[in-house]
């Protein structure tokens, strides 16, 4: 294998290898073309490697590997100048997806441009050409489909009758409800709907166990002591409770008694009211007069009074 | 008229199998013959057919229908044709003489004589060879634009690049094409 020569150091091996496989950007390779103008042995190199690229090609009856010549197509960015842009137009005209404008406008530019003119005639060859490889030969594809577990049940579930479905989704409901120990009862409190996610049943307890005095934890200081009560104090507690109850019915009795007199009052006013109203004037005086004469031996008036002090002082002195 | 493909996955992830079998029946062929362009080789385009369907197969939940089924498909054909080819130990030798021994001469019409089954047969091979030598990037969008006949939009949607650089890479992959195939026609 030979050797290339070592071109001086002048740090730009790099752009060299990139300038002879064409990798370069426009300005990177016009930025290099002034500097192998300058530089004696990086041209000297290039020529060196040209020679030995050119060699390696005619004996390998190679064409350079378009992923060198144009990486650039890979990535999306834009080809090397051809001396025309419009190679997108032209992939689009040829393959009969340009719209009517830009049929129009490229039929135009292929008018003025041999370059492109000159392509799109040769792609056409290329595509008569590539044409010719035909696959004839397509063995059938066996697939060993396993549906899933879900995929089964759909289908389990599509050829079951309606009625069946119900069915199954009411079983599944009570397994779910069992499984999640629901629990319904219907009491005095009405309807009640209790879960407890595997929580075992509690047991009915026994009478004794309700009856039989709660121990009392005396480590607990916060908790209130009970207290004991006996036989006399629970009489005495009676008894005042009795008393208590007695004097509250009295006092009710009182209430309700004054409540119908002052009813019967009231009553017997409007008696007298109506009895007087029906009387004539002559005894409604005497009616008056006999009033008046209660009144007074009721409540004597000063008068009275001082005639009564007069004779008693009188028969004292005698 | 032909049941919709959007109608054949409903019904296959309703449960329905056979459904799914007649998108298989429907697809097999465009998707082994890109397999085969893109791989060169009958047995590993089979295999890569297989995959794809039951692929497609497994993740029919994750078809959002957004996309044509047929992009969805392709597109996962082209990552399983990548797969296979980042496994396989070398790259096949696309040498012609290897390949009419490896493949033989693809069948052709009999009425024609043998002399023009074999001009056929070489053409193919050229075509073959030029076509492997191709990028592998270059490659796939000149399949499916050349032989599978999609749009530009849906390579696009297939490989998830825009329409331009599907573009670009179909210009230089005739350029290259039209190199070699220019070379190999002096060689005959």
């Amino acid at each position: 294998m030979s050797r290339t020569p070592q071109p001086k150091d002048c740090g730009r091996k790099d752009d060299l290898v990139s300038y002879l496989y064409g990798e370069l950007t426009p300005s990177e390779r016009r930025s290099f073309d002034l500097h192998l103008k300058e530089c004696t042995s990086c041209r000297k190199e290039a020529e060196d490697l040209s020679l030995v690229r050119t060699a390696m090609q005619e004996e390998w009856q190679l064409e350079p590997s378009p992923s060198l010549v144009d990486v650039a197509a890979i990535t999306g960015a834009a080809t090397p100048a051809r001396g025309c842009d419009r190679q997108e137009d032209l992939v689009g005209y040829l393959y009969d997806e340009a719209t009517p404008e830009e049929r129009k406008s490229f039929n135009l530019h292929l008018d003025e441009c041999g370059v492109c003119r000159a392509e799109l005639k040769a792609f056409k060859g290329v595509r008569d050409t590539m044409q010719d490889w035909d696959v004839q030969r397509v063995p059938r594809i066996e697939l060993n489909i396993r549906p899933t577990f879900w995929q089964s049940l759909r289908q389990f579930f599509n050829v079951t009758p309606l009625w069946g479905r119900f069915v199954m989704a009411g079983a599944g409901a009570l397994v779910l409800l069992a499984f999640l120990n629901v629990q319904i009862s219907v009491g005095s409190q009405g309807v009640t709907f209790s879960t407890g996610f595997s929580k075992p049943t509690p047991q009915p307890v026994a009478d004794t166990q309700l009856i039989a005095p709660p121990s009392v934890d005396n480590s607990t200081p916060n908790q209130p002591t009970p207290v004991k009560y006996d036989e006399a104090k629970i009489k005495a507690l009676v008894e005042e409770m009795v008393k208590l109850s007695e004097t509250r019915q009295e006092a009710k009795l009182k209430t309700q008694l004054q409540n119908i007199s002052l009813q019967l009052q009231t009553q017997n006013q409007a008696a007298l009211v109506k009895a007087v109203a029906s009387l004539n004037k002559e005894h409604r005086v005497h009616l008056l007069n006999a009033l008046q004469e209660v009144d007074r031996q009721k409540e004597p008036d000063l008068l009275d009074l001082l005639g009564q002090a007069s004779s008693v002082e009188s028969g004292a002195a005698q | 008229m032909e049941t919709p493909d959007s109608q054949l996955v409903e019904r296959t992830l309703l449960g329905e199998t056979d459904a799914f079998g007649i998108l298989v029946r429907r697809w097999e062929r465009p998707i082994y013959s890109l397999a085969v362009r893109m791989l060169g080789r009958d047995e590993d385009a089979h295999d890569v057919c297989q995959e794809t369907f039951l692929s497609a197969y497994r993740n029919l939940n994750s078809f959002r229908g957004e996309a044509k089924f047929s992009s969805w498909l392709y597109r996962i054909a082209i990552n399983c044709c990548h797969s296979k080819l980042r496994r396989l130990p070398d790259a096949p030798d696309l040498s012609i003489e290897t390949q009419f021994e490896e493949y033989g001469i693809e069948p052709t019409d009999a009425r024609q004589g043998i002399e023009d089954q074999v001009h056929e047969a070489q053409k193919a091979s050229h075509v073959r060879k030029a076509l492997a030598a191709l990028p592998y990037e270059m490659r796939q969008v000149i399949i499916m634009k050349e032989y599978e006949g999609l749009k530009f939009h849906e390579i696009a949607e297939v490989l998830g690049i825009p329409v331009s650089t599907v573009k670009t890479r179909l210009y230089t992959g005739l350029t290259y094409m039209r190199k070699r195939l220019e070379h190999l026609k002096d060689v005959l």
